[in-house]
């Protein structure tokens, strides 16, 4: 039976996280954090089975995503696929990329007394899809106060170099520096010259990049600031999924018009209201249980039994 | 601020519409104003927005997409102002209230097409099999060319007479179908006893456009010349319209049903603005912004 919206656990009281302190100390000290299986095989095949119908313009409830990149016919064979704005094509996904244990973990992570969707986003880079520009997610959340978001990033296939790795530089996320918005797909230059640029500013000698080696199921924990990337998938045979979801505060709002890059959350501002409405970007999360309440007849959670 | 303009259709043409489900209408915009708009086309496509704000749908980018493939977006207006002040026009707006019969009529959404040489067939389709969730019901878009639009270069074309057949279901896919790009429109045709019908493909300069009703079968052939097609498109609803009662979620809501607010059956004008009513009213944060280059 459905629980109802007034029922704690529909509403996003969950047991206690099996985050220590310590883990969270290494998040912010790093601006990672890898958590090994967060999903069962079974969810990552559910997960997986959603994506091809998607791309083939099949969408579950006839709603459109808010970004798409690597449509079949209009798009080069090795072109890297991207979605962003699932919960709202397909409720299988929703009831992950919605689940109030992500969100929970994801505003732990930050200090957040709750946490509303920001973006959720696959990632499928078949054999031989280029690279993906360093960047930092909170470019991309300028227009929100705070601009902040924090990402859960799951590997849904085998993350390795030989794939094509999310690559990220532990402690970034302090850098004194500026990222802007650019086009991240298939880059003519150096993917990494964004970073280059960033640790030149920051004055940082020798920036480490990291690799982040995942088997699916597994995640990694994303701070905004933090610089990733990724290098063309140089494997003949071998597709490297994954599925990103990302929180903003739950107190989050809009700043003043004009301030910041508007990306996608600008298209759903209120003329003459800063409110992030609830309809356009629900509260997953927060520590007094409080959960949008039209989830509840939206989709299941899928990590909240 | 009060727009109005008199009598910008003859009972004539009003006529040919209903008769045909699509009218054309010469010269909508000047040659400037379309030099204006298909300068915007490149840095769009490459992902360069103006505003800062993304489309609501964008196909096609020169980065990943296929060379000779064919270029769409959607909800430019939030993305680049030259677009904004265009798609905005109350005059192309009063064309289609008065079309329609409405008092008034409010943009639902925006497109830009482009298809090179090369581009392949754009299935035919009935925009109200995504338009569906509104009340009062109906749909008209104007399709406008922005370069010259003939038989051979994938102009649009419509099938004649079509919107008096029933609706049928939605068509999947525009871009990449292993079927002749008629052929669901010839099975609609049987299904309404025609057994033949009349494909008009149009031939318009640029600036010129071409008003059909929602229920009207459209759609453009392959690109075999070495030109470039563009195309600015509006879709219009009425005015007073409001998202029909749903539950969690608008199904088959496309784009506009992404808008809607849970328990709430507005038509947000921040998303969907008034832009002619014959009362004189229009959403207010539209003369806001730069000055609309068509009703100056």
């Amino acid at each position: 039976m459905k629980p109802s919206p007034s029922e704690p656990a529909a509403l996003g009281q969950l047991p206690p996280l099996d985050i220590t302190p310590a883990q969270i100390e290494l998040f912010h000290q790093h601006g990672y954090l890898i958590f090994d299986n967060l999903l069962t095989p079974d969810q990552v095949t559910q997960i997986s089975e959603r994506f091809d119908p998607l791309f083939n313009t099949q969408f579950e409830t006839g709603i459109y995503p808010d970004e798409w990149y690597g449509r079949p016919g209009l798009s080069q064979p090795n072109a890297t696929q991207q979605m962003t704005g699932l919960w709202r094509c397909d409720r299988t996904l929703a009831s992950f990329t919605l689940s109030a244990k992500i969100a929970q973990i994801n505003a732990t992570l930050m200090g957040w007394g709750s946490a509303r969707y920001g973006f959720d986003t696959c990632w499928i880079k078949p054999p031989n899809a280029p690279a993906v520009y360093f960047h930092r997610n909170n470019t991309y959340t300028s227009c929100i106060a705070p601009p902040a978001t924090v990402t859960c990033w799951i590997a849904l296939s085998d993350v390795a170099l030989k794939t094509g790795s999310l690559e990220i530089v532990p402690g970034s996320h302090f850098w004194d520096c500026t990222d802007q918005v650019r086009f991240l797909h298939a880059p003519q230059e150096d993917y990494r010259t964004p970073l280059w640029q960033a640790a030149q500013a920051a004055g940082i000698q020798s920036p480490q990049i990291v690799p982040i080696v995942l088997p699916p199921g597994s995640a990694v924990f994303l701070h905004g600031n933090l610089w990733r990337g990724s290098g063309n998938n140089p494997s003949a045979t071998k597709t490297r999924r994954s599925l990103a979801i990302s929180s903003l505060a739950g107190h989050a709002k809009f700043q003043l018009p004009g301030v910041g890059n508007g990306y996608i959350f600008e298209r759903y501002r209120q003329q003459g209201s800063l409110d992030i409405a609830e309809s356009y970007y629900p509260i997953l999360w927060s520590q007094t249980g409080y959960r949008t309440p039209f989830l509840a007849d939206y989709c299941q959670d899928a990590l909240v039994g | 601020m009060q727009t109005t303009i008199k009598a910008p259709l003859s009972a004539e043409q009003i006529e040919q519409f209903h008769h045909d489900g699509f009218l054309v209408v010469e010269n909508l915009l000047a040659p400037d104003v379309v030099a204006g708009l298909v300068e915007r086309f490149d840095p769009l496509f490459a992902g360069e927005f103006e505003t800062g704000v993304y489309p609501d749908e964008w196909h096609w980018n020169p980065y990943l997409g296929k060379p000779g493939a064919a270029g769409q977006m959607t909800g430019v207006w939030k993305c680049d102002r030259t677009l904004f002040s265009a798609m905005m026009s109350p005059k192309i707006a009063q064309m289609a209230a008065t079309l329609e019969g409405w008092n008034g009529a409010r943009l639902l959404a925006d497109g830009i097409w482009q298809k090179p040489g090369g581009a392949k067939e754009t299935t035919l389709h009935q925009d109200s099999m995504y338009i569906n969730y509104h009340t009062p019901p109906g749909v008209i878009t104007c399709w406008i060319a922005l370069s010259h639009a003939v038989a051979g270069a994938s102009t649009i074309e419509y099938a004649r007479g079509s919107h008096r057949w029933q609706l049928s279901e939605a068509v999947p896919e525009f871009h990449n179908q292993n079927k002749s790009y008629r052929s669901e429109m010839e099975q609609a045709a049987r299904q309404a006893g025609v057994d033949s019908p009349e494909v008009v493909q149009l031939s318009l300069a640029p600036g010129s456009g071409v008003f059909h009703h929602g229920n009207t079968w459209h759609g453009s052939g392959p690109n075999t010349l070495d030109v470039v097609r563009r195309s600015m498109v509006l879709a219009y609803v009425p005015a007073a319209a409001r998202f029909k009662p749903f539950g969690s979620y608008v199904p088959g809501g496309y784009i506009a049903g992404k808008y809607r607010r849970h328990g709430d059956d507005t038509m947000d004008e921040s998303f969907f603005p008034i832009t002619w009513r014959e009362d004189g009213y229009r959403t207010p944060f539209l003369d806001s912004r730069p000055a609309n280059s068509l009703d100056q």
